[in-house]
């Protein structure tokens, strides 16, 4: 599909929506969700751009046909390299989120654990799955991954709530499918997606064996309703196209509360049921593919975001103030350094048993832990360079106000060859970028900096380390040491002591 | 003749890449140009990397090389012109060779 193909192909869905106290008839004409369909549209256009198609495509491991990479299982480490370098791409070509990672990651995240699930209890969830992700990539379809759950009381597990909605489970099993209850927050690009692909939230207990489910169904199943989010600054989309920032792609995803009010599933879309032990496994494995997008998409939104400041930097008449050059190559490091992170986890990437390869989970969340912090970083420095400006431009309808232009058009001037409207519109993309729901979303995407920690601090490898320690502290033996000089430890000090001492000092 | 065209992803570009293109299209004006990752469908390749990675010409076969001309830094439209020219002459010597 090209990106005029797919915004067609989501007027043949009717997907329940409400925002701002309406109910919305048609996704695709409503002003709100247009910049959000634009960037997904994106994910869909460059892949069949010449320039573009060698890391926007793959060819499909189960039909050997050329696929859109968002549809792709990984094959081999390019296949996760060349995954990081779409996600910067297409930062960069829309300076937004472009909200299809997150059911790419599912996809792969699911064919892992499905395998393994198969292997141990002898059910046939893989095989299923495939017969899903066949037509996923032929329809070449935009999936949304529903993992977190609304959670109600944190100190609480799953079957411990008061209210046992607060996680989505399984309230009725039939003979031809499932019926499924509760609520998933923050699903990024939800109503402008064709498929929901849900997971568990957490890794769960027997007594949460309801919860443990995972399954597929289009955007407009009957019983599913999205509750479309505010965002900073959102209806500025409805008075023209400076005030935004970025009027064409948005800010962030375009997020939903997904509720699901008893909702039946086909067995054939069903890929866990009751495998609570396995939660987990699907969980961290969703994470680590998340993760490992960060440093590729929020570096390439930070490649625009450098432009904006030095844009800015150039029409206040700045550029070469040594302070200015310092902050623009801070902002470039960090950013590049996330990129690294991103690279190494996809360059230290493994083989799965499914076949499948995934991401270093332990460099992956460190990736995503990077991006927790460093943007904040690279936003701030962006709104020192800018100027106060950023947050004090006058509105779009004043500038265009016969009665007020003229005086915005020569006081808000910097250097002379460069229009007012233009330094006004990098204003507006550096607000867009750095004040707005960007940070938390760099903060929370993928999961909250503790959940990261959690996994680093478990697959940090801390008994090797404490060995390390003990080796070179002298406290337990060294291999190497022994080969290097010949001697143990204790035979070396020792004749090195007595040596120093008696050519030294004459003690014998 | 046939000049084939393949691109690197373009994840980080040091150069307009495009540019490579605009100058073999205006200066081989009466040949075929395609994209195509296979250098069997055309009489001379031309990869263009946005960056020294180099991504472009990785899915070539080392047996095709010969007829590859490869880009990975700005070049001027003569310079372009010229190592497509010197490839498109060892091409021909090689046939000559058999």
């Amino acid at each position: 599909m090209t990106g005029k193909e797919y915004i067609e192909s989501l007027k043949k869905y009717k997907p329940t929506v409400y925002f701002l106290g309406r109910k919305i008839e048609s996704v695709v004409d409503e002003p709100m969700f247009r910049p959000h369909i634009h960037a997904a549209a994106m994910t869909y256009e460059l892949a069949h751009d010449p320039r573009y198609e060698d890391v926007m495509t793959a060819t499909s491991h189960l039909t050997g046909e050329k696929i859109n990479r968002f549809t792709h299982i990984h094959q081999n480490i390019e296949d996760l390299v060349k995954k990081v370098r779409m996600m910067r791409l297409l930062g960069q070509k829309t300076g937004t989120c472009f909200q299809r990672c997150v059911g790419f990651d599912a996809l792969n995240a699911i064919y892992i654990t499905t395998y393994d699930i198969d292997k141990k209890y002898g059910t046939d969830y893989h095989a299923r799955f495939i017969e899903y992700l066949k037509y996923v990539q032929k329809n070449d379809l935009m999936c949304v991954g529903a993992m977190t759950d609304v959670k109600g009381d944190r100190s609480l597990r799953p079957h411990q709530q008061k209210d046992p909605d607060l996680y989505v489970h399984v309230v009725e099993k039939r003979e031809d499918g499932i019926v499924v209850r509760g609520a998933k927050a923050h699903m990024t690009g939800a109503v402008n997606s064709h498929e929901v692909i849900v997971m568990p939230t957490r890794a769960m207990g027997p007594e949460d064996k309801d919860y443990a489910v995972s399954f597929a169904v289009p955007i407009d199943a009957e019983g599913l309703i999205n509750i479309f989010v505010r965002q900073t600054n959102d209806t500025r989309r409805l008075d023209g196209d400076i005030d935004c920032g970025n009027a064409k792609y948005g800010i962030v995803g375009g997020e939903t509360l997904m509720i699901f009010n008893d909702v039946f599933v086909p067995w054939e879309r069903v890929f866990m049921c009751g495998e609570y032990d396995f939660a987990g496994e699907l969980v961290e494995t969703f994470a680590t593919f998340h993760r490992q997008n960060y440093g590729g998409c929020k570096v390439g939104v930070a490649d625009v975001l450098i432009g904006a400041a030095t844009n800015l930097a150039e029409y206040n008449g700045v550029l070469k103030a040594s302070h200015i050059i310092d902050k623009l190559t801070e902002m470039i490091h960090m950013a590049e350094t996330c990129w690294c992170c991103s690279l190494a986890c996809s360059y230290e990437g493994y083989k799965t048993s499914s076949g499948a390869y995934m991401p270093s989970p332990l460099l992956a969340n460190v990736t995503k832990l990077n991006v927790t912090r460093l943007p904040y970083e690279w936003s701030r420095l962006a709104q020192d360079i800018a100027g106060g400006f950023v947050i004090t431009t006058p509105s779009e309808k004043d500038y265009k106000n016969p009665e007020t232009r003229e005086f915005i058009e020569k006081y808000l001037k910097g250097v002379a060859d460069v229009p007012t409207e233009h330094r006004l519109r990098m204003f507006r993309l550096v607000e867009n970028l750095s004040v707005g729901a960007q940070l938390p979303e760099s903060m929370h995407g993928a999961g909250s900096p503790a959940a990261q920690k959690i996994m680093i601090g478990r697959r940090g490898n801390i008994e090797m380390k404490k060995e390390l320690a003990k080796i070179i502290a002298g406290i337990k033996p060294d291999e190497h040491f022994r080969k290097i000089t010949g001697k143990s430890e204790e035979e070396f000090f020792k004749e090195m002591i007595e040596k120093a001492r008696g050519e030294r000092y004459g003690e014998k | 003749m046939k000049i084939g065209i393949k691109y690197c992803g373009g994840c980080n570009p040091t150069y307009s890449r495009e540019k490579i293109e605009e100058y073999i299209r205006k200066y081989f004006s009466n040949a075929e140009v395609i994209y195509t990752s296979n250098p069997e469908n055309v009489d001379i390749m031309v990869c263009i990397s946005g960056c020294k990675r180099g991504c472009a010409i990785e899915s070539i076969n080392r047996k095709d090389m010969k007829k590859v001309v490869f880009f990975d830094e700005y070049k001027t439209e003569l310079e372009v012109v010229k190592k497509i020219e010197e490839v498109l002459l060892c091409i021909q010597e090689l046939d000559l060779e058999g």
